[in-house]
């Protein structure tokens, strides 16, 4: 990836929702990502980047595993983790749920 | 310079939008009508913008309806923020991140709204060399597309190092 500039990450809006109180502390919830249509592959990659952190090998890896298999698990923790997870990707209008891993 | 290219990252936060008049006029049309669908009694009801809500529990009616109540408003202010950055972005020479990255998720709301309209089961370049490819809202939506990636190239550049250790 191209050397980073010197932009600071604004905080995202997602702070402001109160994730769930219920919690399962034996089993970690995990985000998926759905494939559709419409959204640019471009714009998934650089989504994943974006909110996660991930490299653009890994966040270019996980939307060809939602292009291909139709489904990528992006990233899992606890309950609350998973909600604010799926909210940003939803204000960023990626189709994303949220499950309890087996 | 590539007469065609829309969208240029000046230096670390700024960017130059530089778009002819028919564009600012569709962009502009597009997102006053989706901002008057989504000021409509209840938005997250209405089929086109289904993608704009989208569930985030499959199989738990009780936590989605709790999930669905706690971020409505929130995506809603988000949404309305982004559109208003589009009138930003088509009357300044030059914009910032911040309204950058608006005025990205204002156009990714637009090819959503207007992809499930069209129904889009295929990719862009399919869809341009169909039959329809002339429709008005079919021209929009590969318009949108275009710019987005145009505007998803200038802002990748200006991503922070990764978190993660391991490609």
């Amino acid at each position: 990836m191209a050397a980073a500039s010197s932009i600071s990450t604004r905080p995202e809006s997602a702070q402001d929702v109160s994730p769930g109180k219920t919690t399962d502390l034996d089993r970690p919830w995990v985000v998926i990502v759905w494939n559709d249509p419409i959204n640019l592959m471009t714009y998934v990659t650089y989504v994943f980047q974006k909110l996660f952190g991930y490299s653009k090998e890994k966040a270019t890896r996980l939307m060809l595993d939602v292009h291909h298999k139709g489904r990528a698990a992006v990233s899992s923790g606890t309950r609350e983790r998973a909600e604010m997870d799926v909210y940003r990707l939803h204000a960023h209008g990626l189709w994303a749920t949220m499950e309890k891993t087996e | 310079m590539n007469p065609r290219r829309r969208v240029r990252r000046l230096s670390a936060g700024r960017y130059r939008v530089r778009l002819p008049m028919t564009e600012r006029l569709l962009l502009m049309t597009l997102s006053t009508q989706l901002v008057t669908m989504l000021s409509s009694d209840k938005p997250s009801s209405d089929p086109s913008l289904r993608r704009l809500f989208p569930p985030a529990y499959v199989d738990d009616e009780h936590a989605e309806r709790n999930y669905q109540e706690l971020v409505r408003q929130d995506l809603l202010a988000r949404r309305s923020r982004a559109l208003d950055a589009v009138n930003h972005v088509t009357h300044s020479d030059q914009v910032d991140e911040e309204t950058m990255e608006s005025f990205l998720e204002a156009l990714n709301a637009l090819r959503l709204v207007i992809g499930t309209h069209l129904d889009v089961s295929e990719n862009l370049d399919d869809i341009t060399t169909q039959d329809d490819a002339q429709s008005p809202a079919m021209s929009a939506y590969a318009y949108l597309s275009w710019l987005e990636g145009q505007v998803v190239d200038a802002m990748a550049a200006s991503l922070p190092p990764s978190l993660d250790s391991s490609p």
